[in-house]
């Protein structure tokens, strides 16, 4: 299966179709938005040159010629006056109805999306779908598919932003939002955080791959990490859940400690108390963080209770004894050579609703 | 074309001469920066002790004004060398100057300073404070111990906001937004509660010149003879004093909410972040208001005197300055068009952001059109009004486009909007006081200052800041999110942040210049004449320049509108315009005193014979 | 904009003035102490030097006043709607909660604050009418009404620290209620959420949802106000103690009574100033600004009571 790997640069963004202003219309939405964008923006600049143009015209032709100069007395004029208040309203109340309808239009999913979870978290975003399957940082979804992504937040306000798609919404703890779009064509998109959320707020994308129909339903039922072993699969976890925002593997301090050198040892804590790192103590730590709050670190992490399987835990574990050069060879190994598998989940088959109508269409 | 050089023949004497003609105390000398002084006795140290301490204690309003003045300035350029860092670090992909933590604090400070330090109290405080007794014709507001008191409250704010750099600094941006800055560092609490400590400043600034305002105008000061300068600082003090208690009560509920963990806006405690925003920018939208409606007072002003023709649509512009007022307090919700709430008041957020417009525009055309017929002259002040006039309709126009709902949720949070406040308040407001501050320079320090340089300023100021922000509407409508310390997934933008920050670094110069023409001028600058403008308001023809201790002789008797040139300026009556067309007779003032030196009228003294 | 309608009306201080071009005249005209300004002219003394007239003086003085008390209503009025928006939400919780505030206690305050609103007004009355004796007294019968009221809100105070009832996260539940932090955190182990914790990776045990969330609370408030009401020797324990939302109202209600109580301090401080000065024979029907000023502040802090009495403990 090819699927790209990064979103494409726009190098040519200054001569691309879009021109100058807006990046390509991705979404089936996009031009709504932008017909309203265009329309405001040759008007007002259209309104800004008149009122240039008029000031460049007064100053040159009622310029000062002799500190003796007086002005002429003007009369005001009642038609100018009603004139420049009617256009101006007249302009904004279309704007506003345009602004409006647009809004609606494209703010409302089609009853038949697709929907996928999605949780923001400082600073990645994962997602999951109705099968099961957890991506984090990226997902793929089919093409011409209306998917309807329903948000929240672990911890602060994030906001989820897809600048070819024209879509935005604050992801907010507690409580659920959504965006939806369809995407026209296959190709690779940035997600891009645009709520303020602390250190990493710049760093915080992810990619939308849209694929054709088959594609995906393949990329959905295969399963994750499954030919890999538990320490290789906890490599990738490090990566893909985010781990390594904050926890190093070089032993260098981040947000959170190091995972070198770490293992075994004697782990103090906050509250005075210590504990040895093995695997008990590492899953609760990852599960419920709040507990043992190591010395010297702010209480920063999020829980990943119900994000991590038990395979994937495992995994994780597997991964910093390993670091530390305590792995055993059952963890190093690859699956079906003694590897413990896990529970690794189960992909189900792609919703029979949406295969009927929505066919692989090739770009 | 723009520069005259004096063509009238010098016909009067020199000024030295006409100085006996002052009353008994009132000569130029004897102005407020000098008076009332210590004796001639007290010298060295204990003199300049002396002298401090009569400043730091005045009540006088023109010292306070100036002290004011000499704060925000200060303000500003902290703010400004904040900005160029936020520019350098954008520069390049990657670190450039500091890391993502360091980041996130300077543009924290950066909008913090910025809004509540410098322009909240900018225009008001500094400019307002000196111009607005004696633009009423009283001897001073009608609270001057508040008056003081205020701008103490105002320093104090300043020093514990400041203060919070030592305790973790902000980094949640100037919005505060929870539930971020419950759980960062813990400057926020100082940050917190040096705006609260500074919101009283402000409702005190309001609640005094509304009162002076009101109570306090000299006989025949009608409401329809009222400065346009004193009509938006009208309609800014009922902003400041409906809108900042709540701001307060914000402020004091974050406080609470990070101290005893109340749980007000703390999603984690059961309570609503949303509803945070909605108390933060129940203020902070009518606090765009309070730092633009001065603005707008100024221009009216500059407009008037430098195309010497009555502002047009005098009463339009006065009452829509007040339309905008109480208009701004039903549109906060467009800042959170995207944050989740309903959809419903979205919508009606929307429609009334754009009836804003209408006030604002009637504004505009009408400033244009105070130079139909009018004599334009080219001077340093008109330079920026102009430059307002141009940046304020993009910034202005690009407010609508923001508020466009579906639009807006393209652009929120990009630097589409970073663009558009920026061209509202550095190039609206910081623009206007620039100008202002060089039209008033000559009342308020006896002193000219280079008009050479004044005009050089200016056109790199212009350029300059068009150069760092025209970019920043192309790069936002491109997708550019703001509070973003690097652009990992937009590299391609990384010429057009190149060219923004070169274009601040042009700006900084230009406002250098600036900074340097007016320290020249203090100690090099020639003595200003009476009226080198030609204004017509109170402060031009009823005091001395600079103004002495108690501003008038004798409680000033107005007699004619603000902007009656003629009038004001009746030695002139009888000479022609260039068009033929002779100006209107009309009666002489009778007011105050006369001017301390002749006006530019004479041909005797211009600044631009420097 | 006119000036507002004077609370009290004095026929010969101040007759109603048009604005334009009559701040001019009556310079002195009570005839009272006399001192000779800097221009040479005679001022009364109690004029400061930058107002034209005593009249000027006393208008600016109250003008600036009423200002004052706006931003005042406007600094609760934000309370308020915190309050208001909170009970839409949470109605059951306000009504849990408010049985646990002392409505006699709460209702003897409001008299209180009633009777001192009336004394500060006869105070002015007394000003007026150059009775400076009985204004001494009304005023010092003010603070000491002030004061009986903190006094009863102390006790009440300390009454709702001894029953756990903090502010926030502070708020003590029934032992076994989860708090809102760890309902919203997912760490809290909630009837039905319990399986699936230990199960791991069901999609279900994700964090809950806020409607999720909202059941859980919903059954854990019936199960424990059940098993625990009365349970632990503090008295009485209402059904509040096993609400995870608890501490929201009492934020409120402490947040809200507390700047209340800090305003009546301020008031007991400003009249015991005014009292003493009173007493020094600062204040006559000629000149009593500041008696008036403060008498107006301190209606608008009762007002802010009257409000406060029946949303906190009555409904
Ligand atoms: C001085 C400060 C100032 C001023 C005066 C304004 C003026 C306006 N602002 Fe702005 N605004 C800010 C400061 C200011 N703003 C700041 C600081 C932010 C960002 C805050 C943050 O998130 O950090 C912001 C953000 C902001 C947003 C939120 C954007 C977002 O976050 O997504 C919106 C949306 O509606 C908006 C709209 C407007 C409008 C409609 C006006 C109007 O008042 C403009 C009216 C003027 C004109 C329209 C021009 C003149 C008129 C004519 C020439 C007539 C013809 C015009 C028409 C027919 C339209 N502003
Ligand atoms: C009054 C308001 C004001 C003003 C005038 C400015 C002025 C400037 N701002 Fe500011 N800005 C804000 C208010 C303002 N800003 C706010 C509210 C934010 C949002 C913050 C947030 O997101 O929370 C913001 C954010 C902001 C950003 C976005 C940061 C981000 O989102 O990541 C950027 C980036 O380019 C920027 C740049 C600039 C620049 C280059 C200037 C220039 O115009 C500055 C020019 C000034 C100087 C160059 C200094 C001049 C020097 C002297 C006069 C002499 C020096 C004196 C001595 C040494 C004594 N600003
Ligand atoms: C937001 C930053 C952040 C992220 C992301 C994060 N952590 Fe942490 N982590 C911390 C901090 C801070 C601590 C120390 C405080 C504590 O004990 O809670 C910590 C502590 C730990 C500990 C205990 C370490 C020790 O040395 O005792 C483990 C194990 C751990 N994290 C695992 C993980 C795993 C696995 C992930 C990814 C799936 C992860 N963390 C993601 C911030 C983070
Ligand atoms: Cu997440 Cu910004
Ligand atoms: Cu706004």
């Amino acid at each position: 299966m090819q699927i790209e790997e990064t979103a494409p640069t726009r190098q040519e963004f200054f001569t691309g179709e879009n021109g100058l202003w807006l990046p390509p219309q991705e979404s089936t939405t996009a031009h709504q938005i932008d017909s309203l964008f265009n329309f405001i923006l040759y008007s007002s600049t259209i309104l800004t040159l008149i009122v240039a143009a008029a000031m460049v015209y007064f100053i040159y032709k009622y310029r000062r010629k002799s500190h003796a100069d007086r002005a002429v007395d003007v009369h005001e004029s009642k038609w100018l006056e009603v004139s420049w208040i009617a256009i101006p309203t007249l302009l904004v109340l279309v704007v506003f109805f345009w602004g409006f309808t647009a809004y609606v239009n494209t703010s409302i999913p089609p009853a038949n999306s697709y929907e996928i979870s999605v949780t923001g978290q400082k600073w990645d975003w994962s997602f999951e779908y109705p099968n099961g399957k957890q991506t984090v940082k990226e997902i793929v979804v089919p093409v011409n598919t209306p998917i309807k992504l329903e948000m929240t937040s672990i911890d602060v306000l994030h906001s989820f932003y897809v600048p070819e798609f024209r879509i935005k919404h604050d992801v907010i703890p507690n409580r659920y939002s959504y965006v939806w779009f369809e995407a026209p064509e296959q190709g690779v998109y940035q997600v891009l955080c645009t709520e303020y959320c602390g250190t990493l707020h710049s760093d915080m994308g992810a990619l939308i791959k849209v694929v054709s129909y088959d594609d995906f339903a393949t990329w959905l039922a295969s399963g994750d990490g499954e030919d890999l072993s538990l320490v290789a699969y906890g490599e990738v976890l490090y990566e893909q859940q985010g781990c390594n925002a904050c926890h190093s593997i070089d032993g260098s301090d981040g947000t959170g400690p190091t995972w070198l050198g770490t293992w075994g040892e004697q782990r103090p804590f906050e509250d005075g108390t210590s504990a040895v790192m093995d695997a008990e103590y590492t899953i609760e730590s990852i599960l419920y963080p709040g507990n043992k709050i190591v010395q010297g670190y702010p209480p920063a992490m999020a829980s990943y209770q119900g994000r991590l399987d038990e395979r994937q835990l495992n995994a994780i574990v597997a991964y910093m004894k390993d670091l530390n050069g305590a792995a055993t060879p059952e963890e190093l190994a690859p699956p079906g050579e003694g590897g413990d598998t896990g529970d690794g989940t189960e992909a189900d088959a792609p919703p029979a609703d949406d295969a009927s109508e929505t066919p692989a269409v090739e770009a | 074309m723009a520069t005259l050089t004096p063509t009238q023949p010098r016909t009067s004497t020199v000024p030295r001469k006409k100085r006996s003609a002052y009353p008994e105390g009132h000569e130029p000398v004897h102005n407020f920066l000098r008076e009332p002084g210590p004796g001639p006795e007290v010298t060295g140290f204990k003199r300049f002790r002396a002298i401090a301490w009569e400043w730091m204690t005045t009540v006088d309003h023109k010292r306070i004004g100036l002290m004011y003045l000499v704060s925000v300035s200060a303000a500003f350029a902290l703010g400004g060398i904040l900005a160029l860092l936020v520019r350098l670090e954008l520069m390049t992909q990657g670190e450039t100057v500091m890391g993502p933590d360091a980041y996130n604090q300077v543009f924290t400070l950066h909008g913090i300073v910025m809004v509540f330090l410098f322009i909240v109290p900018s225009i008001p405080a500094s400019l307002g404070n000196f111009l607005l007794p004696i633009m009423v014709g009283a001897k001073d507001v009608a609270f001057p111990k508040l008056n003081l008191a205020s701008f103490y409250i105002y320093g104090i704010g300043a020093i514990v906001a400041v203060a919070g750099l030592f305790f973790g600094g902000v980094d949640t941006g100037w919005t505060f937004y929870t539930p971020y800055s419950k759980s960062t560092v813990d400057g926020v609490l100082f940050m917190g509660l040096g705006v609260f400590i500074m919101g009283f400043s402000s409702i005190l600034t309001g609640l005094n010149f509304i009162v002076t305002i009101h109570k306090m105008r000299a006989p025949g000061m009608t409401w329809n003879r009222l400065p346009l300068f004193l009509w938006s600082i009208y309609a800014t003090s009922i902003v400041q004093v409906l809108a900042t208690p709540v701001i307060g009560i914000t402020m004091l509920l974050l406080f609470l909410e990070r101290v005893l963990q109340i749980g007000i806006f703390d999603p984690a405690l059961g309570g609503d972040p949303v509803l945070f925003q909605h108390f933060f920018w129940f203020y902070s939208h009518p606090a765009v208001y309070i730092m633009i409606l001065p603005a707008f007072g100024v221009i009216s002003e500059l407009m008037g005197t430098f195309s010497r023709q009555r502002v047009y649509g005098y009463r339009a512009v006065a009452l829509s300055s007040v339309a905008i007022a109480l208009l701004g307090f039903l549109v906060w919700g467009h800042h959170m068009f995207t944050s989740g709430q309903s959809p419903v008041s979205s919508v009606i957020f929307s429609l009334i952001t754009f009836l804003i417009g209408i006030p604002s525009g009637i504004k505009i055309f009408n400033w244009i059109w105070t130079m139909y017929k009018g004599s334009v002259w080219l001077q340093t002040p008109m330079l920026y009004a102009l430059t307002f006039l141009f940046l304020f309709t993009i910034g202005g126009v690009t407010g609508i486009m923001v508020g466009a709902l579906a639009a807006d949720i393209h652009l929120h949070d990009t630097y589409f909007v970073v663009a558009h406040f920026h061209y509202v308040m550095m190039g609206g407001t910081v623009m206007a006081m620039l100008g202002g501050l060089h039209y008033w320079w000559p009342k308020m320090t006896g002193k000219l200052y280079s008009e050479r340089w004044g005009k050089i300023s200016a056109l790199l100021v212009f350029l300059g800041f068009n150069m760092t922000f025209f970019i920043q509407f192309i790069m936002g409508s491109q997708g550019m999110p703001r509070r973003y310390y690097d652009y990992p997934d937009m590299p391609w933008l990384e010429p057009l942040h190149q060219a923004s920050t070169m274009g601040s670094w042009v700006l900084g110069v230009g406002l250098m210049i600036v900074l340097i023409n007016g320290i020249h001028s203090l100690f090099r600058g020639k003595p200003a004449p009476g009226n080198p403008w030609g204004g017509a308001t109170l402060e031009w023809t009823a005091t001395t320049t600079p103004p002495d201790h108690h501003n008038f002789k004798r409680t000033p008797l107005v007699t004619h509108g603000p902007y009656d040139y003629n009038a004001a300026l009746p030695h002139l009556r009888e000479q022609v315009s260039g068009d033929g067309a002779a100006a209107v007779p009309v009666p002489d003032i009778a007011v105050g005193v006369p001017q301390n030196e002749p006006s530019i009228e004479d041909g005797t003294r211009q600044p631009d014979s420097l | 904009m006119a000036s507002p309608a004077p609370t009290t009306a004095d026929p010969n201080a101040h007759e109603a003035h048009g604005h334009d071009g009559d701040g001019h005249h009556g310079d002195g005209h009570h005839g009272d102490v006399m001192l000779r300004g800097h221009d040479g002219q005679l001022h009364p003394a109690n004029l400061q030097h930058h107002f034209i007239s005593a009249e000027q003086q006393f208008e600016s003085a109250k003008l600036g006043m009423w200002l004052f008390l706006v931003t005042e209503i406007l600094l609760f009025g934000g309370m308020f709607v915190a309050y208001a928006i909170y009970r839409s939400w949470y109605p059951d919780l306000f009504d849990q909660a408010s049985l646990e505030l002392d409505t006699a206690w709460g209702a003897f305050n409001t008299l209180v604050l009633l009777g001192s609103s009336l004394s500060v007004a006869w105070a002015i009355r007394a000003a007026q009418m150059d009775n400076r004796k009985l204004l001494v007294r009304l005023l010092w019968l003010t603070v000491m009404l002030a004061g009986v009221f903190m006094v009863v809100k102390y006790f009440e105070y300390t009454h709702k620290f001894e029953k756990g009832i903090f502010p926030g996260q502070y708020f003590k539940l029934a032992e076994g209620t989860p708090t809102i932090a760890e309902l919203t955190a997912g760490t809290a182990v909630l009837p039905g959420f319990a399986d699936a914790t230990a199960e791991g990776a069901e999609s279900e045990a994700a964090t809950p949802s806020l409607e999720e969330t909202e059941a859980a609370i919903a059954e854990a408030a019936g199960e424990h106000g059940e098993t625990h009401a009365g349970e632990k020797g503090h008295g009485e324990k209402g059904p509040i103690f096993s609400n995870p939302r608890a501490g929201i109202f009492f934020s409120i209600y402490y947040v809200m009574t507390g700047i209340h109580g800090l305003h009546v301090i301020i008031g007991i401080i400003a009249i015991s100033i005014l009292a003493v000065k009173a007493q020094r024979g600062r204040y006559s029907s000629v000149y009593y600004t500041p008696v008036e000023n403060v008498g107006l502040y301190w209606h608008v802090v009762d007002i802010i009571w009257i409000f406060l009495f029946p949303l906190m403990y009555l409904i």
